[in-house]
């Protein structure tokens, strides 16, 4: 019998304050930009400012939540009575309930303010990810599509948040040596496999001819964004929890 | 119904922290887990508690492994000498979260405790001197109302009359319900005669164990001049041994026979001296060993 | 009360208590301090102080009023009395006799002594 609902109580408290205050920051930015255009006539263009980052930032969120929480709720269930497999389930659950409200609320959002700033004419002001490359950012997205556009946000937030816990407990498990190599090698790899095959193409060709094929389908099918999404967090989340299952769970540098 | 830990290894590296150590830990007993630093005292209780994996051997609680089993570890609850709360937690809420994660843990008694110690409820947790840190753990094992209790190290910078204090709270928590606590500490000579069962840990191996009052009335302190003493334990297993002039003071192993020869003087050892007596015994043994083994060719 | 390392807990805690009753400090039919009290404030194992209470318990000096505590019994103090004048010869006259033997008094220098003695002490 898994004791999972300490833990995702003590979670999700946290992250539904976190998910509103985000969502709330962005609403007032939003609500700023609809009363410039409407009030203060503020000209629309092409070299104006335009609201379409919402997605991202929410990815990069949950990155970064992915980095801090984990190893503070493997600590704390350790103390708790709470093992470590049930302690890295219950990050999931109250992780993607903060997903689903700040896709649904920025979903809302959009919507509201597409309407009333489209109301005034020329290209629209507030975009997403999504709208921009597969609804070819015209017209008003339907309800449907607003609900495809809320799981592709909740799906892309889920893969950052377990590209976060990977990274966290690899340098959690690395010591020093392996954390300044592993540090080392994230940039050099980033960097330098582009780098490569742009410099070798015939050799790389099957890999470039891949990577073609695999953008145009990314581009043309959010499912199979979404299905690559989902692959990379279980991915993220398999290692980390192989990362984690044997380590010595031991306090942090700052707590005595 | 009790935790019991079968032959359990661990190594970090080249060195055996652990060494095939089993013990048992039943109600109705406070037990002692006594040992020099480094003797692997930490390491067996973070094992009992699934924070560490051990290498060879088992841990069970009522019957049940503790590994990746919440029911057992749910029943164990491990008062460390670290802090597992994250650093932006302040005090109070640290204690509204043990109480999610126990429903039996006494929130009331606690910050009563709190209260009673001085302890701040608003600061955070690594904002805590090393004592106030020690007894906001302290606290916690006293509240949870857990049927196990370990304790490593409870005492950490508490000043003697808030040690007292603790001591104190201790048994009234365990004649409240009946439970088994366990306490790890270097300070033996506050505890000696509380914890009614004694498990001695030397570099990985368990040394000694047994009720206190048997382990203490195993050995004998003698003292009277050095002839006499010389003669008296020829035939018997000396411990250690001081000179100071004509007098010589020597601990043995077992019971000395009375009336003891006129001129030497028996006294009884507490657990610390019999403790520390133990060690010193191990540490020239240890020593004659490596002589022996350098001697050879 | 500061524990020695000679005797086992357990009978200094039953001397002490012993001590109590027959000085009056504990009067019949009062209500002596329970178990967890005695372990408590002595930081003593609770088993250790249940020991000394049963050591007067079977002496007849103490009895157990249940769900309340333990009381002092009726004529305890003469009970104990008896009790230690019967031990006094053993522990306290033998080991004076020992002692002024090796220190080479007489019989009559001894009992000047003891007189002295009971003139002195309160």
């Amino acid at each position: 019998m898994m004791n999972l609902k300490p833990a995702m109580r003590y979670q999700a408290r946290d992250y539904v304050v976190s998910a509103l205050i985000f969502a709330g920051v962005n609403l007032l930015i939003v609500v700023a930009m609809v009363a410039g255009l409407l009030y203060f006539q503020v000209k629309t263009g092409t070299d104006s400012i335009s609201y379409n980052g919402y997605t991202l930032s929410c990815t990069i969120f949950l990155f970064i939540y992915g980095l801090i929480v984990p190893r503070q709720v493997t600590r704390l269930c350790a103390q708790l009575g709470v093992c470590r497999r049930t302690a890295f389930l219950s990050l999931f659950p109250p992780m993607i309930l903060a997903a689903f409200l700040l896709a649904l609320l920025g979903e809302g959002m959009l919507g509201v303010a597409r309407t009333v700033s489209a109301v005034h004419g020329g290209p629209p002001l507030f975009s997403d990810l999504f709208t921009l490359i597969y609804l070819g950012d015209t017209g008003s997205p339907t309800l449907v599509q607003h609900g495809l556009a809320a799981l592709f946000g909740v799906a892309y937030m889920l893969a950052g948040f377990c590209l976060g816990l990977f990274l966290t407990f690899l340098f959690w498990r690395l010591n020093k040596v392996g954390c300044i190599i592993a540090a080392l090698a994230i940039p050099v790899v980033l960097v330098g496999l582009p780098a490569l095959v742009a410099l070798f193409p015939t050799l790389f060709a099957p890999v470039i001819r891949l990577a073609v094929r695999f953008g145009r389908l990314w581009v043309t099918s959010p499912w199979w964004a979404m299905a690559f999404a989902l692959v990379l967090a279980l991915f993220f989340a398999g290692i980390s929890w192989l990362l984690i299952r044997r380590t010595n769970i031991r306090a942090g540098s700052l707590s005595k | 119904m009790s935790i019991n830990c079968q032959a359990v290894s661990k190594r970090f590296g080249p060195t055996l922290a652990l060494d095939q150590v089993s013990l048992t830990l039943e109600p109705g007993h406070i037990y002692g887990l006594l040992g020099n630093n480094g003797a692997g005292k930490s390491t067996l209780l973070s094992i009992l508690t699934d924070r560490q994996r051990p290498d060879g051997g088992t841990v069970t609680v009522d019957g049940l492994p503790v590994r990746n089993n919440d029911a057992a570890l749910h029943k164990v609850f491990l008062v460390g000498d670290q802090n597992f709360f994250p650093d932006e937690m302040k005090v109070k809420r640290a204690l509204q979260t043990v109480s999610l994660f126990y429903p039996d843990f006494d929130l009331e008694k606690a910050m009563d405790l709190a209260k009673q110690f001085g302890l701040p409820l608003k600061k955070k947790m690594p904002q805590l001197s090393t004592g106030y840190a020690s007894i906001f753990r302290l606290i916690l094992g006293l509240c949870v109302n857990t049927p196990y209790v370990l304790f490593d190290e409870p005492v950490l910078g508490l000043d003697a009359q808030h040690r007292q204090l603790f001591y104190r709270l201790l048994v009234e928590t365990f004649m409240a319900r009946p439970c088994t606590i366990l306490v790890s500490t270097h300070l033996i000579d506050e505890v000696e005669n509380l914890i009614d069962y004694t498990y001695i840990l030397r570099e990985g191996r368990l040394l000694r164990q047994g009720p206190t009052e048997e382990l203490v009335g195993q050995a004998v302190c003698l003292s009277g001049p050095a002839g006499l003493v010389d003669e008296y334990t020829r035939d018997k297993t000396v411990l250690t041994s001081h000179s100071l002039g004509g007098l010589k003071t020597v601990t043995l192993q077992g019971t000395v026979e009375e009336p003891l020869p006129l001129g030497l003087e028996k006294s009884a050892m507490g657990l610390q001296d019999y403790f520390i007596r133990l060690q010193e015994a191990e540490d020239r043994a240890a020593a004659r060993r490596e002589e022996e083994r350098h001697d050879e060719p | 009360m500061r524990f020695q390392e000679e005797k086992p807990i357990f009978l200094q805690l039953a001397r002490q208590l012993e001590d109590g009753i027959l000085s009056g400090a504990y009067p019949e039919g009062s209500q002596v301090p329970s178990i967890t009290e005695y372990a408590a404030t002595y930081q003593i194992n609770p088993a250790t102080a249940l020991k000394g209470i049963n050591q007067l318990v079977s002496a007849g000096l103490l009895y157990k009023k249940r769900g309340i505590g333990m009381f002092v019994a009726d004529g305890a103090q003469e009970l104990l009395r008896r009790q230690r004048s019967e031990s006094f010869y053993h522990d306290y006259v033998q080991a004076l006799v020992r002692e002024a033997k090796g220190l080479k008094l007489t019989l009559e220098e001894l009992t000047d002594l003891v007189k002295r003695g009971f003139h002195d002490v309160n």
